[in-house]
């Protein structure tokens, strides 16, 4: 063999072995990144599959986004807010660096409408990306890369075991994460031992990438939302109590416009029958009963600031939403008194 | 930019190779002498524009220096050049690398606060400088021909060596520019090239990247924070490290011997299994050669020659032989060889942690050569001798340099010597419960060992992933032959010998085998060229 046929076959059968693999992940595209208009659910890596997302199936497929960390992920099923396309761009342990990368994607390569932002000190804490699921690299990548392979383990594995397959039905960005539940009195030992406070620290960048997520919806007249998440009265305490808390929402506050932007706060005390029920939470996470008040919060909102404006569907609404549950027994609070509240506008 | 990206493989390297094939045609030799500067100069101002003011300055500044002392028949007046020429190198090295880190050394000692914006480190300037250095001493002792200009800013620019070595020297590569366009490019060059490349990148991302996300940064993440790691844990972190920038290495310097070879260039062997070192003599010959020989002729052996030549004019005895001193011992041995390492380990990175390590390697070096003084005496028979100390050697000096790779890898002095406590046993001894199942291994049990579940045994980090991989890799140095020994037949890189060939069935040849191996790494590496993981080069923080 000379040296030229070495060359050539070495091209062929490296073209040989990328092009079917690329081909078939192409015309898969399970992110919805080049062609495909069906919806798509996540598979793995929750925060590289919803950055990708956001470069096309997020905007073509939906008129809002509902961003924020764990406590806006898991089961915050946004299918819930009717009336509206919102897809849930919440990401576990996401911070304003990470959000903002999906964020400004989502608004930049769309059309969204409303931009919802579940504030609390966990988004500012820190900033960069932390660990390596973000990247621009990942949207050749999953064509090309060890992402595809994995998504095809994750399929395969899936459908070995349906029963644990956390992120069926994640088409809208909900999955079913597992939270723990606790006893009484664990659940307020627990949440006094990893109080607010611990949180509230608020990095430079982090808040100047809050700030341009914010600014980008501005510049594409996306209506922004934004609301302080209930943390439960056991792990608000010491910080409600030292000032902590107005300070940190004197700060958050001043990112937003108030003449356009809608912020509310459900630290306030209309909101204090749902802070102090334990099954409205698991660990400082809501539970099912906490999200669903969450949700019909954010819906009262939304129907009063967008009334008259038409938000058009794009998915037919699907029939397997998940009733809204009940409160747990001697949670103690009517829920009628919180989904009544006139939440209290900050801005 | 870095080898191990996509704008590198798929468009930086086709394009300067496609304008590399049109300058050929001209037949003109400066058509690809600028061809290939211009090519260079736009690799390093990828990553900051910047520095090509810098780069720019500091070759115009050497090579009127290097032209004065060409120039100046007075010892005195060449002597006077070669002085600024230093200063200027060593100054702007110190300027760019170690101000930050003087001024905070004065802070802490005089109690002032004195700041300055953090300095950014330009890329490579830590070989670029060594490189030019070498070229004005041996302007100053006549070793070189005048350079024209377009030969000498290749020699410093040439990007597959630009940023993180081989430190070429002039000899090696200047001659081989002058041929550029004699050249007829040829597929031999295009097949060794691109074979050697990719066995790099496959080495960089699939071995190094992955120990680093892995096995390594996760436990010096949290050992940074004081937390104090497992028996298990701890191994497999510094023993990952001391592979991760290996491989790091190593791969990165076959992609620049591979990217070379494209053009025609060969570049000198960096790496040549420094694993099977059976000494740390051996083992510094094998390990980032092109160092290791600017160290010894620019820093060691003139130093040598100049306290030899005044023991030897007061009438004291010399080095070596079986009548060697303990004064001769000291002062011809262990003063030059720290001296040379502290350079070493400073060269390496800014910090007490190197600096020890460089200083622990002069330690190891000059304990190694007392020993075979005494040796020699010892054991008149020298094969039984190796026969019988190879192997103890080979498991010696990896220990040894692992070992020295906790202080290269750790944060601060007290984190690596927490992690070496802990690798040594002193903190008690944790293994997987299946180990019990060992003949014997009860016995243990209950005193300094603990068996424990295999979750709990490979500590958190780990999350109970056996260590198989990282002790496969170690296999992999010690049994594989490397990659210029695979191509030795066709003399890819300088330096490498005749005689240090792989067995037949590891020899490269145009054959289906290698096709279908070299097609192999080449899709394995771009699949983890376009995976998520951090690909920054070790090295270049050097």
């Amino acid at each position: 063999m000379t040296s030229r046929q070495f060359a050539l076959l070495m091209a062929g059968i490296v073209a040989v072995l990328i092009v079917p693999f690329m081909a078939y992940n192409l015309v898969d595209d399970d992110f919805g990144l080049f062609r495909s208009n069906s919806q798509k659910r996540i598979w793995i890596q929750e925060k590289t599959s919803k950055y990708l997302m956001s470069f096309r199936y997020i905007p073509r497929n939906f008129n809002g986004i509902l961003i924020g960390p764990s406590y806006s992920d898991g089961s915050v099923d946004t299918r819930r807010l009717t009336g509206y396309h919102i897809y849930n761009l919440s990401m576990e342990g996401g911070n304003a660096t990470e959000l903002r990368a999906a964020t400004v994607n989502a608004i930049e390569h769309g059309r969204l409408r409303i931009l919802i932002i579940c504030l609390g000190p966990y988004l500012t804490k820190n900033s960069g990306m932390k660990g390596d699921e973000i990247s621009p690299k990942e949207y050749w990548g999953s064509l090309f890369s060890l992402l595809p392979l994995r998504l095809a383990e994750a399929k395969f594995s899936a459908r070995e075991h349906a029963a644990t397959d956390l992120w069926a039905g994640s088409e809208w960005g909900s999955a079913d994460l597992p939270r723990k539940t606790y006893t009484w009195d664990e659940f307020v030992r627990l949440s006094k031992a990893d109080p607010v406070d611990d949180e509230i620290q608020i990095d430079p960048i982090a808040y100047e990438h809050l700030h341009d997520i914010i600014r980008t919806a501005h510049q594409h007249g996306v209506k922004v939302f934004a609301y302080f998440f209930p943390y439960n009265d056991w792990s608000a305490e010491t910080a409600v109590r030292s000032g902590d808390w107005s300070r940190y929402r004197a700060r958050i506050t001043k990112l937003f416009d108030p003449s356009r932007d809608i912020v509310w706060d459900m630290m306030e005390p209309q909101y204090a029958s749902l802070r102090h029920d334990a099954a409205c939470y698991t660990d400082d996470h809501l539970s099912n009963a906490g999200i669903s008040l969450v949700l019909t919060d954010i819906q009262r909102v939304l129907d009063q600031t967008l009334k008259g404006i038409s938000v058009p569907p794009v998915f037919p609404r699907t029939s397997n939403l998940a009733c809204l549950d009940t409160p747990g027994a001697g949670s103690g609070y009517d829920r009628n008194t919180i989904v009544s509240a006139a939440a209290t506008r900050i801005l | 930019m870095v080898f191990s990206s996509s704008i590198f493989i798929f468009g930086f390297l086709p394009v300067v190779y496609l304008g590399f094939l049109i300058s050929h045609q001209l037949k003109s030799r400066s058509a690809v002498l600028y061809w290939l500067i211009a090519s260079s100069l736009c690799f390093y101002g990828w990553w900051n524009p910047r520095y090509l003011i810098l780069i720019a300055v500091l070759i115009g500044a050497n090579f009127g220096i290097s032209r004065a002392i060409a120039a100046a028949t007075a010892v005195r007046r060449r002597k006077c050049w070669l002085t600024l020429g230093l200063v200027l190198n060593i100054g702007t090295l110190i300027y760019y690398k170690y101000t930050n880190f003087l001024l905070d050394n004065v802070n802490t000692l005089a109690g002032t606060h004195l700041v300055i914006d953090t300095i950014v480190l330009p890329l490579g300037i830590s070989f670029f400088t060594f490189q030019k250095i070498a070229l004005l001493i041996d302007t100053y002792h006549g070793r070189v021909q005048t350079l024209a200009f377009g030969e000498y800013c290749l020699f410093v620019l040439f990007f597959p060596q630009l940023i993180a070595g081989p430190i070429v020297h002039h000899s090696e590569v200047v001659p081989q520019f002058r041929r550029l366009h004699e050249h007829r490019v040829n597929w031999d060059h295009v097949v060794l090239g691109l074979s050697i490349f990719f066995i790099g990148l496959f080495k960089k991302v699939v071995f190094a990247d992955t120990l680093a996300a892995e096995d390594v940064n996760p436990v010096f993440a949290v050992t940074a924070t004081g937390a104090v790691p497992i028996f298990l844990e701890a191994w497999g972190s510094v023993l990952g490290y001391t592979l991760e920038l290996y491989f790091d290495f190593s791969g990165y310097c076959d992609m620049a011997i591979g990217a070379a070879m494209l053009f025609g260039i060969r570049l000198p062997q960096n790496f040549n299994s420094p694993f099977k070192a059976a000494s740390i003599i051996e083992f510094w010959g094998r390990w980032h050669l092109t160092l290791t020989r600017f160290l010894t002729s620019y820093i060691y052996n003139p130093l040598n020659l100049e306290l030899t030549r005044r023991r030897l004019a007061k009438g004291k005895k010399g080095y070596g032989g079986k009548h060697t001193t303990i004064g001769a011992l000291i002062t011809l041995l262990v003063f030059p060889t720290m001296a040379t390492m502290f350079i070493s380990g400073f060269w390496h990175g800014v910090g007490y942690t190197f600096i020890v390590w460089g200083l622990l390697h002069g330690i190891y070096l000059t304990i190694n050569h007392s020993w075979r003084l005494f040796a020699h005496r010892q054991w008149p028979d020298k094969q039984r001798y190796q026969r019988l100390m190879w192997p103890i050697g080979l498991v010696l000096t990896f220990a040894c340099v692992v070992a020295s790779m906790a202080f290269f890898r750790a944060h601060t002095i007290s984190e690596a010597l927490a992690m070496l406590r802990v690798m040594s046993g002193a903190d008690g001894i944790q293994l997987p419960v299946v180990l019990e199942r060992i003949p014997g291994a009860h016995l243990l049990s209950g005193r300094a060992v603990n068996f424990l579940p295999e979750g709990e045994a490979y500590g958190h980090i780990h999350g109970g992933r056996p260590l198989l991989a990282i002790v496969g890799l170690v296999a992999w140095c010690w049994l594989l032959p490397n990659a210029q020994q695979i191509f030795s037949r066709f003399q890819t890189a300088l330096g490498t010998q005749d005689n240090d060939k792989a067995p037949a069935w590891a020899q490269f040849s145009y054959a289906w085998r290698w096709v279908t191996f070299i097609s192999t790494v080449t899709v394995m590496g771009l699949l983890y060229v376009q995976t998520n993981i951090a690909q920054e080069f070790l090295y270049f923080d050097f």
